[in-house]
């Protein structure tokens, strides 16, 4: 990258910032996004990158062909220590350009469409219904975290792929600690653990062909001069697991949180069932759970609103505070489960939660729909679910990327 | 109003078939698939919604069906498609 480790770094904007409450972007974000739609901020290991907070500019950059995602590259900035890590270099989909991109997540396509995951639903209601019967039967207090919110995605993924959910606690607790890392040593740690089991389990697929899941399908695909490589395969198992479960189910407990703490926007839902949509698509825009859209490398120099970003600059876009542009979302603080009334199911969906361009998330349909069961059944099973303990007391993780809490304490 | 989709710019994301589902659907590939190629007014505020969120800028409205000329001469004019290459 262009800026080396310097003193004159040091005026910068420090990222990252932790939140001051489990929904809204951190004080400092919230100010520097009141200042315009770029800024310089300075990172862990003194170097800078541009962080974008405009919502227009943010489109424009994540949809430009010159910006690559290409983790393997050297101007790559490495925005925490914990991606720093050779697991994170090449990882699936997420961090590859075209052609290579392309090829792969059309090869995943099917399995995430719509349709897909609309014959998904019913099994992902049975299940939610099971979760909350079983937190009838335990009685509270519960953490709500372990007792549902995790669960909920880790089955879905684990089905999907054809990952044995015997083994959840294993790789829940892998994810974590790869994601949560606070130096590239951990996460590498965590990470090959996790490679290493789905070494085996592809082996075992291979041994056996016929099974059911994405992982069965694409092991009969390998083909070492083709398309899709073993390693190719390992590296999509591991970022669909990844990618899979960590961001939904932190989703499904700070909209909770959420909706416990606005309780007329719980009641409007509660009314109106045809609401849900939208305010998981709300819920989605307001908590921001990854708290960033999108890293990238600038390839070439792109001149966007007068600035000009140097080829070999890094760029973060920020998805807490493109969520907030006003020019985008008026009374853009406030959670407003009617923001888009007049609209339909899709007006809801400006929003950067799941990054713009090539690479917007392949798995935001089944994340929509599992947002909207676990809210819908939860409500409905516990209707006077409250928070165990005061909002100030819940552990929430640090700033970053991943936000969301350690535990989640409930009653009713 | 003139619709066309660009299936090797898809990936997938699905919103088209939401915001508009009587002019857009997904094929067994995942991939868009256009219904209605000429839907009558009254979808505009769709289609355009559709040609909006559209994250790989695989949608386009042609503004005006009659002026027939390159390929991109009908090509939306948010602000978005014109870094999109
Ligand atoms: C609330 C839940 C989720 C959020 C907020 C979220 C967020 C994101 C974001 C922001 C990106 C774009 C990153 C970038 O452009 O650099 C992304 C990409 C991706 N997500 Fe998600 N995600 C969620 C759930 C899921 C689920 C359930 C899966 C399923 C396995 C998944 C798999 C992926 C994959 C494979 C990509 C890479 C797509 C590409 O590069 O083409 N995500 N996600
Ligand atoms: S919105 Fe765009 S990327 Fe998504 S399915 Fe429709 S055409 Fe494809």
């Amino acid at each position: 990258m262009n800026a080396p480790t310097t003193t004159a770094n040091e005026d910068l904007f420090a990222y990252p910032q932790d939140r001051a409450c489990p929904w809204q972007p951190s004080p400092g974000y919230q100010d520097l996004g009141r200042q315009g739609p770029l800024h310089r901020v300075r990172l862990w290991d003194g170097r800078w990158i541009w962080m974008v907070t405009g919502h227009s500019q943010a489109r424009r950059l994540l949809a430009d062909p010159r910006m690559s995602a290409d983790r393997s590259r050297d101007d790559f900035p490495a925005v925490l220590p914990r991606l720093d890590a050779p697991i994170f270099k090449p990882i699936a989909i997420i961090g590859f350009d075209p052609p290579v991109h392309d090829v792969h997540r059309r090869l995943l396509a099917p399995d995430f469409s719509l349709k897909q995951v609309r014959a998904m639903r019913p099994r992902v209601e049975d299940l939610a219904r099971r979760l909350v019967a079983d937190m009838l039967q335990a009685g509270p207090p519960v953490d709500l975290v372990e007792a549902y919110a995790l669960p909920i995605p880790s089955m879905v993924i684990s089905e999907l792929l054809g990952v044995p959910y015997d083994d959840h606690e294993f790789f829940e607790a892998k994810t974590v600690g790869l994601l949560q890392a606070k130096s590239a040593e951990d996460a590498e740690r965590a990470g090959r653990e996790l490679w290493d089991y789905l070494d085996g389990l592809i082996t075992r697929k291979e041994r056996e062909p016929g099974g059911a899941g994405v992982l069965s399908r694409l092991a009969g695909e390998v083909d070492e001069d083709g398309d899709l490589t073993r390693e190719d395969l390992l590296r999509i198992a591991l970022a669909l697991l990844i990618g899979g479960h960590d961001t939904t189910s932190q989703m499904i407990a700070l909209g909770v949180v959420t909706l416990l703490e606005h309780p007329g926007q719980l009641a409007a839902l509660r009314a109106d069932p045809d609401v849900l949509p939208a305010a998981v698509d709300e819920l989605l825009r307001l908590v921001s759970i990854t708290d960033v859209s999108g890293v990238r490398v600038a390839t070439e120099d792109i001149e966007i609103d007068g600035e000009v970003i140097r080829a070999g600059e890094g760029v973060l876009v920020s998805s807490s505070m493109t969520n907030r542009d006003p020019g985008v979302f008026p009374r853009p603080y406030e959670f407003d489960v009617h923001r888009t009334r007049g609209g339909n199911a899709a007006s809801g969906r400006q929003h950067l939660t799941f990054g713009f361009g090539i690479h917007q998330c392949l798995g935001q349909n089944l994340a929509r729909m599992e947002l909207e069961v676990a809210f819908s059944v939860l409500f409905e099973g516990i209707p006077g679910l409250r928070l165990g303990v005061p909002l100030e007391a819940l552990p929430s993780r640090s700033g970053g990327t991943m936000q969301g809490v350690h535990t989640l304490p409930v009653e009713w | 109003m003139k619709v066309t989709a660009d299936r090797s710019r898809c990936m997938a994301a699905g919103h088209c078939a939401i915001s508009a589902p009587d002019v857009f659907d997904h094929g067994e590939d995942g991939l868009v698939v256009v219904l209605d190629t000429e839907p009558g007014e009254e979808r505009r505020r769709e289609v355009e919604l559709a040609e909006d969120l559209c994250p790989s800028r695989a949608i386009a409205i042609l503004r005006t069906a009659a002026v027939a000329g390159p390929p991109d001469a009908g090509t939306p004019d948010t602000p978005d498609t014109a870094s999109a290459g």
